[in-house]
């Protein structure tokens, strides 16, 4: 059973209460000029990535222009073996106390101008560029808090935090850029002084923290195909002024603590304010790919959680995936939506997956809206697994990416000379859940999704739901580990994908299924940008989605582009999104789901776009940074568009 | 038989422009690779047309220059539209669209002057 009991006080409150206007008025939610802040990673608490600004139309989105750019000079293509390693620039920009605040990978924080990107102020953390967990230098943003009345003239009434993949929290006036000496240790957080078991790596704060009320959220990154036994997935509640604990969540029961570890929170979280909820997005266990000695129940290990922010209490879980041996771990904040059904309005939140499954649950109670079968899954024939024997599979809305795979695609197989039907036929795939085999299996969706960290955005006046999704297989191999020591110390082995899961009995080798001159060798298309209506959970339509390039060259649209980022919405129905490989960004016509406006960029911008208005005028802002999990090209470009005059 | 040696004017100044037009072609690929802002710079595409336009102005200058005759002529004539078509292929998957309207102009020109080269060859000494 994967629902935990519920809080019946806390949750008869919440039903009491009026869910319409969940999104409540947070500190610095609102701009100086009353207008909307985009203030969060997903601009807002809701996670919904909608705007209210309404100067830029499906009318007039063709003669956006360029208004200012910067190039914040962080970047690495990790080419230099004696240098930083290659540089992954996620972050969403935030616009809040008439700045905008962002940080590069090379953990520095950025405040600029709105309107002309005039740098304010900048801060160095002059953190060591390795990332001892993760391999590359990442950062998805800086958070935001400010004192509900703040005095004038006193520092750090305003806040900018910013995580760096050694686990310190540095906290500074976001005015002036200066440390505020009363957070933590002299405005600097470790919050690996809390990292007390299996603490096999510093906990590396790559997503900024939620910011809810006074207190930070704070989840971490890891590494947890690295070993078996790791950290338990903590989130913290910390005070925002003080950098004090005030509670602790673990998803891990502690019986299990010597044989696993992580799901961890390595996303953002949403709040529903109205409600006092915050949602937790929760990865999957240690080690990722094999399970055999974590059979265990583990009901909040890959499930979407919810608490209460004031003590950190589950209130409910759904578990999204049942003993999680494919790494599809929970990776986006979920969305909150209030639906309208039979007359009435229905709390819900949506969870986007890796699998490209949509739970579309009742965020009071954890209950879907939708039917979501349990079906059964097949089983694993690897000595010492134990895969579930049944799944979660919602059935509406219709998953992002089909139930079965879409076939050997011709081209690839007759330019590979046979190569990707050779390999499909030696595979074991037995559809969705096929477990991890020691002949391989096909994984399809696989860990790269199906929906990736962005997640999707809403538009609440009509609950059309946006978002973007990636369809990639990829072939999953157990390796026995006399058999997988002996690999991997190969030259050339990480680059094949090999993951040492050290402790279990397997190591794991992971590959996109790609022909030798590097094509995909299944059928397209390889990304779609998909319309639903929540209300009914209807599809109102999907498109290939950005394009791909190979050396060079453009692939045709109708294969799509697999993405990473997400898009956002506007009151005047225009959709933003970055996310393709192709280093484009997109203007979208909401209703049709037809490409309005385009323009190139340095690199591709797998971040969330943030869109603001100042001063009258309305910006659409896209951090450039690339991810090499995509493409090898990196940048270090902070574009703003907005119509001309 | 072709007339080899003694080709029309008009003949001449169809070549000429196709050796222009790919010379500008060239030029445009050469910006092409270099300039960051088109999303193909320093790619293994963007370099393939840097050469092929090379080729192909060379081929179309030798031509127009009448430093060849005879089968060399008709084999660069040849090896000419080759280019052409794989030129404008790859302009086209490189959404190259200055480059691909340059290569179009220079195969019109290409194709007025074998057209005119043909007809003139009709016409007894």
């Amino acid at each position: 059973m994967s629902k935990l009991a519920l809080s019946a006080p806390l949750l008869l409150a919440a039903l009491l209460c009026s869910s319409a206007a969940f999104a409540a008025s947070q500190p610095g939610s609102v701009a100086s000029d009353g207008g909307q802040a985009w203030y969060t990673f997903t601009g807002q608490l809701d996670a919904q990535k909608y705007a209210t600004s309404d100067q830029i139309t499906p009318d007039n989105v063709g003669r956006l222009q360029t208004a200012w750019q910067v190039h914040t000079g962080d970047v690495s293509d990790g080419s230099n073996k004696a240098g930083p390693p290659a540089s992954d620039w996620s972050a969403t920009p935030l616009f809040v106390n008439d700045t905008i605040y962002v940080s590069t990978p090379f953990y520095r924080v950025f405040a600029l101008e709105p309107d002309t990107g005039k740098v304010k102020w900048t801060f160095d953390s002059k953190t060591e560029l390795k990332d001892p967990t993760q391999g590359e230098l990442k950062t998805r943003g800086v958070a935001y808090w400010q004192a509900e009345q703040p005095m004038a003239g006193q520092p750090c009434q305003k806040i900018i935090y910013l995580g760096t993949p050694q686990g310190l929290l540095y906290a500074n006036d976001a005015d002036s850029g200066q440390a505020c000496t009363s957070f933590a240790q002299n405005g600097v957080l470790d919050i690996n002084q809390w990292n007390t078991v299996n603490p096999k790596w510093p906990l590396s704060i790559l997503q900024p923290p939620t910011v809810y009320k006074n207190q930070l959220f704070i989840g971490w990154a890891g590494k947890d195909w690295a070993e078996a036994v790791q950290p338990p997935g903590s989130v913290f509640g910390v005070d925002a002024q003080t950098g004090k604990l005030n509670w602790q969540f673990n998803p891990i029961p502690p019986d299990l603590d010597p044989k696993t570890g992580t799901s961890n929170v390595w996303t953002s979280m949403s709040v529903d304010a109205e409600n006092n909820l915050l949602f937790l997005p929760v990865s999957s266990p240690s080690p990722d790919f094999f399970g055999g000695d974590r059979t265990a129940t583990m009901p909040l290990s890959t499930s979407v959680t919810a608490l209460n922010p004031d003590t950190g209490a589950v209130v409910w879980s759904y578990q999204i995936v049942h003993h999680d041996i494919w790494d599809y771990d929970t990776n986006s904040a979920p969305v909150l939506a209030d639906l309208q059904q039979d007359g009435k309005t229905v709390p819900a939140l949506i969870q986007s997956t890796k699998e490209g499954f949509l739970f579309v649950l009742n965020r009071l109670t954890g209950q879907p809206i939708f039917p979501i079968d349990e079906k059964a899954v097949p089983a694993s024939d690897v000595p010492g697994e134990q895969a579930a024997p049944m799944q979660p599979w919602p059935t509406t809305p219709e998953a992002t990416v089909p139930d079965q795979f879409p076939g050997v695609s011709t081209l690839a197989d007759i330019s590979s000379a046979g190569y990707c039907s050779r390999t499909f036929a030696g595979l074991r795939y037995d559809g969705r859940f096929t477990p991890p085999s020691l002949k391989g299996s096909l994984a399809y969706p696989a860990t790269a999704g199906g929906v990736e960290w962005g997640g999707g955005a809403l538009d609440p006046t009509t609950n059309t739901y946006i978002v973007n999704s990636s369809s990639v297989a990829q072939i999953y191999k157990l390796i026995p580990r006399a058999e997988y020591d002996k690999l991997s110390k190969a030259p050339g082995a990480t680059e094949q994908g090999y993951f040492a899961q050290a402790g279990a009995p397997y190591g794991f080798q992971l590959q996109t299924f790609l022909n030798p001159l590097g094509m995909p060798c299944w059928n397209g298309p390889y990304g779609t940008l998909s319309s639903y209506d929540l209300n009914t959970g209807k599809l109102n339509w999907r498109e290939p989605f950005g394009e791909i390039q190979k050396w060079g060259f453009y692939m045709p649209e109708s294969w799509g582009s697999v993405t990473i980022g997400s898009p956002v919405i506007t009151k005047t129905g225009v959709i933003f999104i970055g996310a393709s490989m192709d280093s484009r960004v997109r203007a979208i016509d909401l209703k049709s789901g037809k490409v309005l406006w385009s323009s190139l960029v340095d690199s591709p911008a797998v971040s969330e776009p943030a869109t603001y208005t100042y001063k009258g005028k309305q910006y659409v802002l896209f951090a450039v940074g690339g991810n090499s999990i995509l493409e090898p090209k990196v940048a270090d470009q902070l574009i703003a568009f907005a119509l001309p005059g | 038989m072709t007339n080899q040696t003694n080709l029309p004017r008009s003949t001449d100044f169809a070549m000429t422009a196709a050796a222009v037009l790919s010379a500008f072609a060239l030029i445009v690929s050469v910006f092409n690779y270099f300039w960051t802002g088109n999303g193909i710079h320093g790619s293994e595409g963007a370099l393939l047309v840097v050469v092929s336009t090379a080729l192909l102005t060379l081929a179309a200058g030798v031509v127009a220059a009448r430093w060849a005759g005879g089968w060399l002529r008709s084999l660069l004539e040849t090896l000419i539209v080759l280019d052409f078509i794989g030129t404008g292929a790859a302009a086209y998957l490189l959404q190259a669209w200055i480059l691909l309207g340059l290569v179009v102009l220079a195969f019109v020109a290409w194709v007025t002057h074998v057209v005119r080269s043909r007809t003139t060859s009709s016409i007894p000494n």
